[in-house]
């Protein structure tokens, strides 16, 4: 579920307004990658709180589905995990309206690996492992990882079943 | 570090942590291959119990401490991490003290407590304390240690000997005993015991061996002479039925063979063709630790495909110790030219999980080790 609202702020007397864009997208905290199905794969009980734009806009605590609903102001927002009350590991959170790259393309195999968790690296533009070099030992060992996970034969060649099942598993 | 996360299709998963061999190089003995192919833990002996746990698995001597590796793939290097055993009968983490926080370097000891039935072990890591939330889990299996009985045979044909020594042999079983230790089985050699051999002759008694020093086989279809039959290997056979001793692998070394670095029969393979191995000159302490894994149950290679012309060129794949060869030949991509063990160098692992046929061929080479290894001459 996400949405993406727009909320126009003017203050009384005012003859100027601002507009506050908010997107909210589902982050799901996990032991290991792919949907989780029931799997007891997720990661249960982490204290979290959302920043964006210097102000704390949200709190809470991972429950059993391991999700938390982040939303997503101006763009970007941080999302700290805390541990008794103490940031320890932040994550800085952006969102793309454009649609997932085909499946074909190596682009798009990683953007749907990443989607689902799997380990591909922090090379690439965006600082996530997306981008279309070949041969990158964190790729090849996510197909890997997502072929014997899926019980495809694990020769990390991408074929068409191995494309299929991408598509499938990231709904796109 | 804060981790960059660019979400597309309004969703993303998020898993922190994996687990990874200690060292780089060659085979050190507390610092164990980890079975990380995947996540899912594949088909389970009825002896080593279910798990809910999704991970890597790794296999450790009973009272043993060794170390495995956390890659903090997808949280911040800096975040507290500790490591705790959800049964410490079974297994134990032994640093860092206190079970964290983990050190930079990833670097977590487990020792192997004890070897039970049907009771699985977790290492958990959690995030700032002991208590914390998990965030990744590493399933150890602890094996308690058999010894199996080898005798060698320096064997001389038609007046060539191998280059090999009873003293050159503990070196190369310490070396052996390196790559099988995390399965709980100890190679015993007794240099002592070592016996020599000369032949000239095959098991007729009149044909002589075809090349001087040499194991001669045409098990390769490409190669002249080739029969598709025994005779392929028969020089092979008369070499491993030459003065077998009872109870114990016999291992013959020769100055070379013409196909193979090492060549293996197990022990479904009954006499007169027989059982044993024979490895020549040019292969490595890891080639004969290869052959003493076909030996015991695992007759496949890593490259094994499923159907023909898949033949496995992956990076798993020449990390397993039964890929073959070694050295291969290399292939331009750097992670598949060094996985770990130096250039063109196949690992030493030896599969802990037992993943679908349809997956990775035949697997499970811990557990089939393990089952042979009560049977072993």
């Amino acid at each position: 579920m996400s949405d993406l609202e727009t909320i126009a702020r003017q203050a009384i007397n005012s003859v100027l307004h601002n507009v506050l864009n908010t997107r909210t997208v589902d982050l799901f905290f996990q032991r290991s990658p792919g949907n989780d199905n029931g799997a007891d794969r997720t990661i249960v009980g982490l204290q979290y709180q959302v920043r964006a734009q210097g102000f704390v806009i949200q709190r809470g605590v991972t429950g059993n589905d391991g999700k938390i609903n982040m939303p997503i102001r101006g763009g970007v927002s941080t999302l700290e995990l805390l541990h008794n009350g103490s940031r320890v590991a932040d994550y800085e959170v952006r969102a793309s309206t454009a649609a997932l790259a085909p499946v074909a393309n190596l682009s798009g195999q990683k953007q749907r690996l990443r989607l689902l968790g799997y380990q591909i690296g922090h090379g690439g533009p965006d600082g996530n492992g997306v981008d279309n070099t070949a041969n990158v030992m964190e790729f090849e060992r996510s197909v890997l990882d997502f072929q014997s996970d899926e019980s495809l034969y694990d020769d990390a060649v991408i074929n068409a079943a191995t494309q299929n099942q991408m598509t499938t598993r990231a709904g796109a | 570090m804060t981790v960059k996360v660019r979400v597309r299709h309004d969703r993303q998963i998020i898993c922190p942590l994996r687990f990874t061999r200690a060292v780089t190089g060659p085979p050190v003995i507390d610092a164990p291959d980890v079975d990380d192919r995947g996540f899912a833990m594949g088909a389970r002996p009825g002896t080593w119990g279910s798990s809910p746990a999704r991970g890597a698995m790794v296999g450790i001597t009973e009272g043993d401490t060794v170390r495995v590796k956390l890659l903090r793939e997808d949280i911040d290097a800096t975040a507290p991490l500790f490591a705790t055993s959800t049964d410490t009968q079974c297994a134990e983490v032994m640093a860092p003290a206190g079970g964290g926080p983990i050190p930079n370097d990833g670097i977590v000891s487990v020792k192997g407590v004890r070897d039970y039935a049907s009771r699985p072990v977790c290492i958990q890591i959690r995030l700032g304390s002991m208590t914390g939330p998990v965030l990744g889990e590493l399933e150890p299996h602890i094996f308690q240690l058999r010894h199996l009985r080898v005798v060698a045979h320096l064997v001389t044909i038609r007046g060539v000997a191998t280059a090999r020594t009873a003293q050159s042999l503990v070196t190369t079983f310490q070396n052996i005993n390196t790559i099988w230790r995390p399965l709980g089985i100890e190679f015993v050699y007794d240099a002592a015991r070592t016996r020599t051999e000369n032949l000239t002759v095959l098991r007729d008694g009149v044909t002589p061996f075809a090349v001087a020093g040499q194991m001669t086989t045409t098990m390769n279809n490409s190669t002249p002479g080739h029969t598709n039959s025994p005779q392929d290997w028969r020089e092979f056979s008369t070499i491993i039925n030459t003065r077998p001793v009872a109870n114990h692998i016999n291992v013959y070394f020769v100055q070379a063979a013409n196909e193979v670095f090492g060549l293996t029969f197990d022990n479904t393979n009954a006499r007169p063709n027989g059982y044993g191995i024979v490895c020549a000159d040019n292969a490595t302490d890891n080639s004969v630790a290869h052959e003493l894994c076909h030996y015991l149950d695992n007759p496949a290679h890593g490259q094994d495909a499923v159907a023909p012309g898949a033949a496995h060129q992956d990076m798993w794949a020449r990390r397993r110790l039964m890929w073959t060869p070694s050295p291969y030949t290399a292939t331009g991509i750097a992670h598949r030219d060094d996985v770990g063990y130096g250039p063109t160098t196949r690992g030493a692992l030896i599969t802990v999980k037992d993943l679908p046929a349809a997956v990775s061929g035949t697997d499970g080479e811990t557990p089939r080790a393990r089952r042979r290894s009560l049977n072993p001459y």
